[in-house]
C-alpha cells in the first residue's frame, strides 16, 4: 500500500483525522522551522531574539510535539523569516498532500526581498522599455526597434535610438555606464539568422524616410 | 510524492510477529498521528541528528532511538543502522531515564542481535 492511500485509509477514522490535524502543528511545524533556519544558514539564538522569545521555547518549537504553537507563536516566527503564513481552512485531501509532498531537506521560502528581486527586475526592465534604453544590466536582452526616422543616418554615423520594437539588443557594460534617459550609443546592426535578409539590413539603414525600413526583426547589438 | 531518504525496517518475531505493527496498534490516535508525521519526516531525512535521534545509547550496543513526543509523553523506537537501512525492533516511551516497557533496551539488543544472524526476517515500515 503507498502513502497516499494508507493516509486516505487512516483518514475515513473520525478520530484519526481530527488528529491528523493536530499533528501538522505539533510535529509538521518543528520541521518546517528547522528547514527554514538551516536553509537561512540561522541558529535558533537568532530566531529567538527575532522573535523575541527564550531559546528554550524556540528549542521547543523545533522539536517534535513538544509544543502545541498557537498562530500568534507562528506569526512572530514567520515575521523573523520575513515571509508569509497561511492559516486557512482546507479539504482533507489537500491537507494530506501538503504532508506528503513536503520535503524537510529542501523546503524553503523566501524572505520577501529574495521573493521581489526577480518581479523589480521585471518591472525595471518594462519600465526602462517603455521609455526607450536607460537602465539595465550589462548583458540584458531587450527587444527593440530602431525608430523610424532616426536610423538611417544614425546607424551610419554611429548612434542610434531605440525604442520598444521587434528586434533584440544587447545592454554592455558601456551601455549600461552611460545611464541616459534615451540612450543613444553606437551600435551594429547585424540581421537576425533566419528572419531577416542582409541585403534588406542594408538597404534599410540607407533608406530612411518615411516608411519603416524594420519590418521585422533585426538584431541590435550596442557596443 | 515523498522521497524516501532513509529506509526503516521493522523487526518480525520467529513467531511472525511484526513488533513495530504491534506496538503502533496500542497507540491513541493522536499518537498514532504524531507518529506518522513524525516517521514520515524522518525517512524523508538523509542524515538524522538530534533532537530527532540519538545515535548511540548508553550501553545500548549499537542501538540509537528516535525521540518525539506526544499527549505529554516521550515516545522512543529503537533501533539500529545496518546496510543503508535503519532496523526499528522496540517501540516504547521513556520517562525520567525509566522505559516503558522497562526491558525495552534488553529486548531491543535481543532483537538487534536476531536480526545480525538472520534469524528473523525484517519488513519495510508500512503502517
Amino acid at each position: 500500500m503507498n502513502m497516499i492511500s494508507s493516509i486516505f485509509e487512516k483518514l475515513r477514522d473520525p478520530e484519526y483525522r481530527h488528529a491528523f490535524v493536530a499533528s501538522q502543528m505539533n510535529v509538521g511545524i518543528p520541521f518546517q522551522i528547522r528547514a527554514l533556519l538551516r536553509s537561512r544558514g540561522k541558529t535558533q539564538g537568532w530566531l529567538a531574539e527575532k522573535t523575541g522569545m527564550l531559546q528554550p521555547r524556540i528549542s521547543g518549537l523545533i522539536s517534535p510535539g513538544k509544543t502545541r504553537p498557537n498562530v500568534e507563536t507562528l506569526r512572530r516566527v514567520a515575521e523573523a523569516f520575513d515571509c508569509g503564513l497561511a492559516v486557512r481552512f482546507v479539504p482533507f485531501t489537500e491537507l494530506a498532500k501538503w504532508s506528503e509532498e513536503f520535503d524537510p531537506e529542501s523546503f524553503n521560502v523566501p524572505d520577501f526581498d529574495t521573493e521581489m528581486a526577480p518581479v523589480e527586475r521585471k518591472q525595471a526592465k518594462a519600465s526602462t522599455k517603455e521609455q526607450g534604453l536607460t537602465a539595465g544590466a550589462s548583458g540584458d536582452l531587450w527587444v527593440t526597434r530602431v525608430l523610424a526616422g532616426t536610423q538611417a543616418g544614425n546607424v551610419a554615423g554611429g548612434a542610434c535610438l531605440f525604442s520598444i520594437g521587434t528586434a533584440a539588443a544587447t545592454l554592455t557594460a558601456s551601455s549600461v555606464a552611460a545611464g541616459v534617459p534615451e540612450l543613444k550609443c553606437t551600435v551594429e546592426l547585424t540581421p537576425a539568422p533566419n528572419r531577416i535578409e542582409p541585403q534588406r539590413a542594408e538597404n534599410s539603414t540607407a533608406a530612411g524616410g518615411d516608411q519603416n525600413p524594420w519590418p521585422e526583426a533585426t538584431s541590435c547589438q550596442i557596443q | 510524492m515523498s522521497v524516501w531518504r532513509t529506509s526503516i525496517r521493522c523487526y518480525v518475531s520467529l513467531a511472525g510477529n511484526n513488533k513495530i505493527a504491534d506496538w503502533y496498534r496500542g497507540l491513541s490516535p493522536q499518537e498514532k498521528a504524531d507518529a506518522d508525521e513524525f516517521l514520515k519526516n524522518i525517512r524523508k531525512t538523509l542524515d538524522w541528528r538530534p533532537p530527532d535521534y540519538r545515535p548511540r545509547l548508553r550501553d545500548g550496543e549499537g542501538l540509537g532511538e528516535l525521540r518525539w513526543q506526544s499527549e505529554n509523553k516521550q515516545h522512543r523506537l529503537l533501533g539500529f543502522f545496518m546496510g543503508g537501512a535503519w532496523y526499528a525492533v522496540v517501540g516504547c516511551t521513556h520517562k525520567q531515564q525509566i522505559y516503558d516497557p522497562a526491558d525495552s533496551p534488553t529486548m531491543a539488543k535481543r532483537y538487534k542481535k536476531q536480526i545480525e544472524r538472520q534469524e528473523v526476517q525484517t519488513v519495510e515500515y508500512d503502517l
